[in-house]
């Protein structure tokens, strides 16, 4: 699978992505602490802001042009082999660049969150969903640890390795947020 | 670029917590919604115990 090079966003286009990634968390956030019978109303706002956030963020990736830093991630298992090859420094001087295990995690995070939400939300219609949605409740601890693991690790191999001189030319490689 | 993330996870949650207690507080009163919000807080921040979920 191959990916269509992304343009570095534009300032409003970072501001949008740094927004969703706040509204999500902070809202997974709340969400998972008011987990309980008496903050219900709590959990359940938090719930809601996390499913629309997750909405708008779905619309637009999806009516976002071609190239945009908006577009949804799309992961690619050639962009990782070439990356790791990079990074192992196989091929080549010029760096490792931005690493594309950040669209792998950002997918990974995006269907973590949605399922969340939506067995929450269909969980209030069928019962039957309840137990889904407490199961994946109770990994958001471990799956938000390693998302910021994994995210320290790779901004760590970023610095440490510069991007790579092709890459230099704006409108050829996405920079901010993969989310 | 995370600290960046984390403060703005830490002021979104700070800012939806606000209007999920409000949003509850309009249908219980400011002051049960506390109680319970405190209590959570209390059981979550709890040491060695874990209550989250329990139906008992």
């Amino acid at each position: 699978m191959t990916t269509m090079p992304r343009c570095r966003p534009s300032p409003g286009e970072t501001a949008f992505l740094l927004l969703f990634h706040a509204t999500l968390s902070g809202a997974f956030f709340v969400a998972w602490l008011t987990g309980d019978e008496d903050t219900y109303g709590m959990h359940l706002f938090a719930g809601y802001a996390m499913l629309i956030a997750l909405c708008v963020r779905l619309a637009t990736g999806l009516l976002a042009p071609a190239g945009s830093a908006l577009r949804l991630p799309q992961p690619s298992l050639t962009a990782v082999r070439a990356w790791l090859r990079r990074v192992l420094g196989t091929a080549g001087p010029g760096g490792a660049g931005r690493s594309p295990l950040y669209a792998w995690m950002a997918v990974a995070m995006l269907g973590f969150a949605a399922a969340v939400a939506a067995s929450g939300w269909l969980g209030d219609r069928l019962s039957s969903l309840e137990e889904l949605h407490a199961a994946l409740a109770g990994l958001t601890p471990a799956v938000i640890a390693a998302h910021v693991a994994i995210a320290a690790s790779l901004q760590w191999l970023g610095r440490r390795s510069p991007r790579p001189a092709v890459l230099e030319p704006r409108g050829t490689l996405a920079r901010a947020p993969s989310a | 670029m995370l600290t960046k993330l984390t403060l703005h996870t830490l002021l979104a949650a700070l800012v939806l917590g606000a209007a999920a207690f409000a949003w509850q507080a309009r249908d219980d009163g400011p002051g049960p919604a506390l109680a319970s919000f405190a209590e959570v807080l209390g059981r979550t921040a709890g040491a060695g115990e874990d209550n989250r979920g329990d139906d008992r």
